[in-house]
C-alpha cells in the first residue's frame, strides 16, 4: 500500500504531462520533425517493433553481460583493496583517476584495439559499471563491527568464519547500493559503447533515424533506453530484496511506527 | 576450588590516534578477587573505571599489560572454557532467532544434533518459543536480551561473564528478566560473574558484591551476600537488604 502511495504521484505528474504534449502539438500545430505528438512516437513504436527489438536486445545483451562482469571484477577489486593496505595506497588513487576519463573518448580506442564486436562494448560497459561497486564493497568490507568480531572470536570463530558471519553480510546492503548505481550506469555505457561503431543496437538506431530526419523514430528509442534502465534498476531491487531477507523486515518495521 | 583466580592485574591501553599519539590510559591497576566454582558474582563501580576491559581481558580479548589471571587453574590462553556476553546485545541482523542462539555453540564445536536435542526446552524457557524463524529485528528489547542470554549459555563453557545484561531495559522488565536468570541459573549451576551499575541487581542475583575504584580500577570493597538463592521481591524489604545497599552505595560514592 505504501508502494502505491509512492508511486502515485509521479505516475499522475507522467500522464498529465503526456497528455499536455499530445494537446500542445495539435493546439500550436507544431511540426513533426521538431516534436512529435505521444501518440505518433506509440504508433512508429509498434510499426517498428520487431525492429526495434532486434536493437533493445543487442543493447541490453552488451549492458547485462557488462553489468555481470562488473559485479565480479567489483567485488574482487573490493576485497583486495579493504584486505591489503599496500594494494588499497598503491591502486585506490589511480582507479579514482581514471574514474573521470570520460567513456566517450576511450571506446574509439577500444574498438581500434579489439574491433567492431560484442566483446570490446561488453568491456566498456564493465569500465563503466564496476567502480562503484568496488569502492562502496571495499568501504563497507573495512568498517565491519569490531564488537561483533571480537565476539565471534572469543566463541572462537576462524577467519574465514568471520568472513561469512560478519564481513560478507555487513557489507551486502553497501554492496548492493553500489550495484544500484553501476545498473544505471549499464544501459547508458552500453548505448556509448555502439557509438564506436557496430551493426545493431540503438545508438545505431538513433543514427539512422536522425539521418532520416525521423525526430519520432529517435523519440521511441530514447523512451525505450529509460525503459530498460527502469527495468534492470528494478532487478537489482528485487536481487537485493531476495539476497538481504533481514533487511526488508528491518525497513518494515521503521515504516510501521 | 576457584575458577576465575585474577592477581595483581593491570592494564593500560596505549591510544594511537591519528598519527600522533594520545596519552595512556590506565583502565586497571593492581586488581586482584576470585569467583568459585557455582559461585554468582557481581561487580559494581562507576561509569568508565574498567568493568567492560576486565571482562574483556578474561575472554581472551585483549592481553593485559600486567597480572596473572587463571581460568580452572589455567592460564588465559586463546581458547578458555569461558562464555562472553558483551554490554551490547551484538545479535546478527542476518541471520534468525534460532541461528542466532546457537552461534556460540556452534562455533565452540558442539554437534547440531546436541544442539537440536536442546533447543525446544530451552526456547521455552528463555521465552522465545515461536519466534525461531523471526529476525532479531523483530524482537523487543527484553526478547533480544534473553535471546543474547540464551546464546551465551548454549555454549559449552564453565564460567559466562555479563556485562551489563540488563543495562538498556527499563525498571519493569529488568525485575521481570532478573527473576527469570534466577530460575535459569536454578537448574543450570554454572559460575557467573556480572557487571552491573544496579546495586539492587547485584543483591538480588549475587552471592558477593565487589565495588570496583574509580579508573584505574581495583576492589575497593567486597560484600558477601547471605540471603539464600533464587531470591524474590520480598527480600527487597528486608532491613539486612536496605543495610547492605547503603553499605553498597556508600562505597560507591567513596569510590
Ligand atoms: N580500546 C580502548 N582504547 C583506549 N581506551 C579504552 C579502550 N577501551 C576502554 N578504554 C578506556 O578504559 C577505561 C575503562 O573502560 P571500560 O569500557 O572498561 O569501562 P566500564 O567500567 O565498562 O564503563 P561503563 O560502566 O561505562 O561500561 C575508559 O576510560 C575507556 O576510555
Ligand atoms: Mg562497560
Amino acid at each position: 500500500m505504501r508502494q502505491v502511495n509512492n508511486i502515485f504521484p509521479s505516475f499522475l505528474v507522467i500522464v498529465s504531462t503526456v497528455v499536455f504534449w499530445e494537446l500542445a502539438v495539435g493546439f500550436w500545430d507544431i511540426p513533426h520533425g521538431i516534436l512529435p505528438a505521444p501518440s505518433q512516437i506509440m504508433g512508429e513504436a509498434v510499426r517498428l517493433r520487431s525492429v526495434l527489438l532486434g536493437h533493445a536486445l543487442t543493447t541490453l545483451t552488451e549492458a547485462l553481460a557488462g553489468l555481470i562482469l562488473a559485479i565480479f571484477v567489483g567485488g574482487v577489486v573490493g576485497a583486495l583493496i579493504s584486505s591489503f593496505g599496500f594494494i588499497r595506497r598503491a591502486f585506490l588513487p589511480i582507479l579514482v583517476i581514471t574514474q573521470n576519463i570520460p567513456m566517450m573518448v576511450l571506446a574509439p580506442l577500444i574498438v581500434v584495439w579489439f574491433g567492431f564486436g560484442i566483446q570490446p562494448k561488453i568491456g566498456i560497459v564493465t569500465l563503466v559499471c564496476f567502480f562503484p561497486i568496488a569502492v562502496n564493497t571495499a568501504d563497507a568490507l573495512m568498517r565491519s563491527d569490531q564488537e561483533l568480531l571480537e565476539l565471534l572470536k572469543s566463541m572462537g570463530a576462524t577467519r574465514w568464519q568471520l568472513m561469512r558471519l560478519v564481513r560478507i553480510p555487513e557489507a551486502l546492503p553497501a554492496f548492493f547500493s553500489g550495484l544500484q548505481i553501476a545498473a544505471t550506469y549499464a544501459i547508458l555505457g552500453a548505448v556509448f559503447s555502439e557509438f564506436a561503431g557496430g551493426t545493431s543496437g540503438l545508438w545505431l538506431f538513433i543514427g539512422r533515424s536522425q539521418r532520416a530526419y525521423r525526430t519520432d523514430q529517435m523519440f521511441v528509442a530514447v523512451v525505450l533506453i529509460a525503459l530498460l534502465s527502469i527495468c534492470l534498476f528494478l532487478l537489482v531491487r528485487w536481487l537485493a530484496r531476495i539476497a538481504m531477507p533481514w533487511h526488508i523486515s528491518e525497513s518494515q518495521m521503521y515504516s510501521d511506527e | 576450588m576457584n575458577v576465575i583466580d585474577v592477581r595483581g592485574l593491570t592494564h593500560q591501553f596505549n591510544r594511537n590516534s591519528g598519527g600522533g599519539r594520545a596519552p595512556a590510559i590506565l583502565a586497571i591497576k593492581g586488581l586482584s578477587f576470585s569467583v568459585m566454582e557455582g559461585e554468582f558474582v557481581a561487580v559494581v563501580g562507576p561509569s568508565g573505571c574498567g568493568k567492560s576491559t576486565l571482562l574483556r581481558i578474561l575472554s581472551g580479548l585483549i592481553h593485559p599489560t600486567e597480572g596473572e589471571v587463571f581460568i580452572k587453574g589455567q592460564k588465559l590462553a586463546d581458547s578458555n572454557p569461558i562464555a562472553y556476553m558483551p554490554q551490547r546485545d551484538l545479535l546478527l541482523p542476518w541471520l534468525n532467532v534460532q541461528k542466532n542462539a546457537t552461534l556460540g555453540a556452534r562455533l565452540s564445536g558442539v554437534s547440531k544434533a546436541e544442539i537440536q536435542s536442546k533447543l525446544p526446552h530451552l526456547f521455552r524457557q528463555f521465552g522465545l518459543d515461536g519466534f525461531q524463524e523471526s529476525w532479531p529485528s523483530q524482537l523487543s528489547g527484553g526478547m533480544r536480551q534473553r535471546l543474547a542470554l540464551l546464546r551465551t549459555f548454549l555454549m559449552p563453557r564453565d564460567v559466562i561473564l555479563l556485562d551489563e545484561p540488563f543495562g538498556s531495559l527499563d525498571a519493569i522488565t529488568r525485575r521481570d528478566m532478573q527473576n527469570w536468570l534466577q530460575g535459569v541459573l536454578d537448574s543450570d549451576q554454572r559460575s557467573v560473574l556480572l557487571v552491573t551499575h544496579d546495586v539492587d541487581e547485584a543483591l538480588m542475583l549475587a552471592d558477593r558484591v565487589l565495588v570496583m575504584t574509580n579508573r584505574p580500577g581495583k576492589i575497593l570493597k567486597e560484600v558477601r551476600v547471605e540471603f539464600p538463592r533464587p531470591r524474590y521481591t520480598q527480600t527487597l524489604t528486608l532491613p539486612k537488604f536496605t543495610e547492605l545497599k547503603e553499605l553498597l552505595l556508600q562505597s560507591l560514592a567513596e569510590a
